[in-house]
């Protein structure tokens, strides 16, 4: 029996479809993603589970209970907003609190709950300041703080982390992973940045255009993309579109330029129109003639622990990532050789369904 | 810091003269500014030092005979005990009115949204004296609430006549002014993130609880900066009071305008002005002062 159940939710504005037929089960203790563009309906989502939305159609069932009619206020769920939403007239201690006066927990008890809930995200030393005074980072943990101190069923993460600068966001990933490990709340969190998706999540829901496209592991749906969406959503990719020649079961033979490609085809892959789809880092830049294409280094980004490169090659242009080894890569006009394992390019159909 | 660096480098300093352009360019601002109100308040000032006999008129003199009586007669401090009171009512009931009435404005959707913010604003856009009499027709001696009271059968007429009652002038000072204390509402809820709303629903708070906890205190400024502004106005009102409390229900401004213009003492009259003036600046300053002690350290 699953924890959360979100029974085919939808949402409707008008004639605009924002989530359309979600249905999706997340497990007791489960950490889950939603992601996707700006617009697809993660937003909506949440704020149906958290009740500021009411559903045009579907249910959504917490621990074996509907809760799809219950007002936001009865639903017991911890939830941090994208703007941490705190109460600016009160301090850090009166705004985690501030949801045991509403269970009217009585002082003694809420005193020693609100100390561990700032001990969990270290910020006990500042409980008497105002959120004003805070940085974002410690804003941001109070409003964890806030959300976790109820004990909540459920907490709903809205783009936690988008506010805070790019270091800080890495160092709050892994705090965030593991204070919700040590609590074992189930986690929903919505957000568009596809690395925070992955580092984070037990489960990715990559959603587009109101819809689900794929759930899996973060790893599984970085490797094993369902459509070009995916693909191009999750991490950065190579995409070609190809034609089938010949397939013999679920063997197929593909054309990429000049290069003949054999390669086995998914069953739900229907037509001879596909896409390529193959992982700069699964690129690996040697000499002219040893790889399997040929090409030349256009521009090079160094990006401390890697290059980025883009290569001209006779299939067209390509991303390719190289690590720093400490050994200086291939200059720009340089000619290359580009080289793969086998089983590094992805099959997907050309019109999948997303 | 700035001055600090500039006078320290020696080529700035020997340098260092007025730039003439900003001083030009406010110029016919405030003269104009200066002329039109400075002129004429210190010509009160000076007025107000004179003295008055009935037989000679005004008599160029210096004392301050009409600041003792204005302070010392029981007649004055009716006066401006009135003028406080009333102030203070419209004050209180401008909050009672003006704080829900912004709320709610500003939780409409769009199309009524707009609409009502320009039917609660548009009684700007009238004249008060035009607003007041309106008034009248409505409060006054054979006006529709008399009539009203007497089809429902709970009252008679006369008990409808609100002219020259407290109830009266508060009740048309009130209509005047509480589009200026949503105005100034409004202004503090712009500023709300919504999504604190929220939070404090999903942490269990009632509508009712986040309102009074959450959403006053934050919007607290606006309420406060609000009334400010209707205090100062109705402690200084005069068309409404003039035209509905009349000769019998006198308040500071108006029995100002009778020194001038009945005993014809012009002298009583800036007096009174002069008081007025100054404990409308104290009471502002001293309540600018406090509001912002209290919020600098949480809303900035």
């Amino acid at each position: 029996m699953s924890f959360l159940h979100l029974e085919s939710l939808t949402k409707r504005y008008g004639n605009n479809v924002a989530v359309q037929d979600m249905t999706l089960d997340i497990a007791q203790g489960e950490f889950v993603s939603l992601l996707g563009p700006s617009g697809c309906g993660k937003t909506t989502t949440l704020q149906m589970i958290a009740g500021f939305v009411e559903p045009s159609r579907g249910r959504i069932w917490m621990n074996g209970d509907d809760i799809t009619s219950c007002k936001p206020n009865q639903r017991g769920i911890g939830i941090v907003f994208q703007s941490y939403a705190l109460f600016p007239h009160m301090t850090v201690a009166e705004n985690v609190r501030f949801g045991l006066e509403m269970r009217k927990v009585p002082i003694s008890e809420s005193r020693q709950q609100v100390w561990e809930a700032l001990e969990l995200v270290r910020l006990e030393h500042l409980e008497d300041r105002y959120p004003r005074e805070l940085s974002g980072g410690q804003r941001q943990r109070v409003a964890l703080a806030r959300a976790l101190v109820i004990r909540p069923p459920l907490l709903l993460l809205d783009e936690p982390l988008s506010n805070l600068d790019a270091q800080l966001r890495e160092n709050m990933q892994i705090e965030l992973r593991n204070i919700q490990q040590q609590v074992g709340t189930t986690t929903l969190m919505v957000t568009h940045d596809q690395s925070e998706a992955l580092s984070l999540s037990d489960r990715v829901v990559v959603m587009n255009e109101g819809k689900v496209v794929q759930v899996d592991e973060p790893f599984s749906a970085y490797e094993n993309p369902k459509n070009k969406f995916v693909s191009s959503f999750v991490g950065k990719t190579n995409l070609f579109a190809c034609h089938i020649d010949q397939q013999i079961g679920s063997q197929a033979q593909v054309k990429l330029g000049d290069y003949q490609l054999e390669i086995s085809v998914p069953i739900d892959i229907q037509g001879d129109q596909v896409q390529l789809s193959i992982r700069p880092e699964k690129l690996e830049l040697t000499h002219q003639g040893a790889g399997q294409l040929n090409g030349c280094v256009r521009t090079r980004l160094f990006l401390g622990n890697h290059w980025l490169y883009q290569v001209d090659s006779s299939i067209g242009e390509l991303l390719i990532t190289q690590p720093n080894l400490g050994v200086q890569g291939a200059a720009v006009g340089e000619d290359v050789g580009i080289r793969w394992q086998e089983g590094a390019v992805r099959i997907l159909g050309e019109q999948a369904h997303d | 810091m700035t001055e600090l660096t500039s006078s320290l480098s020696p080529s700035m300093s020997r340098t260092r003269t007025i730039n003439p352009v900003p001083w030009l360019l406010s110029a016919p601002g405030a003269i104009f500014f200066l002329a039109l109100l400075g002129m004429p308040l210190i010509m009160t000032l000076i007025l107000s030092f004179n003295s008055f006999d009935y037989s000679i008129g005004i008599v160029s003199s210096f004392g301050l005979e009409n600041y003792y009586e204005v302070l010392r007669d029981s007649y004055f401090h009716e006066i401006f005990l009135r003028t406080y009171s009333i102030s203070i009512a419209v004050v209180i009931l401008c909050i009672i009115i003006g704080v829900p009435e912004a709320y709610i404005l500003s939780r409409m959707r769009n199309p009524w949204r707009s609409l009502f913010l320009v039917v609660t604003l548009a009684p700007l856009l009238i004249s008060v004296v035009v607003r007041t009499l309106g008034w009248v027709l409505l409060i006054g001696g054979n006006g529709l609430l008399g009539k009203f009271l007497e089809a429902i059968g709970i009252a008679e007429s006369s008990a409808g006549n609100l002219m020259y009652t407290h109830t009266g002038v508060i009740l048309a000072l009130v209509h005047v002014l509480v589009p200026l204390m949503v105005i100034s509402v409004w202004a503090a809820l712009q500023k709300l993130d919504p999504a604190v709303e929220h939070a404090g629903l999903s942490l269990g708070a009632s509508h009712g609880t986040v309102f009074r906890r959450v959403v006053i205190p934050q919007i607290l400024p606006g309420i406060l900066s609000g009334s400010l502004i209707v205090f100062a106005l109705s402690a200084s009102a005069f068309a409404t009071p003039a035209i509905i409390g009349g000769r019998r229900l006198k308040v500071a401004a108006t029995a100002a305008y009778d020194e001038y213009l009945n005993t014809m003492n012009w002298p009583m009259g800036a007096a009174i002005a002069i008081v007025l003036l100054v404990a409308n600046v104290v009471v502002v300053m001293s309540y600018n002062r406090m509001m912002e002690r209290r919020f600098r350290r949480t809303l900035g």
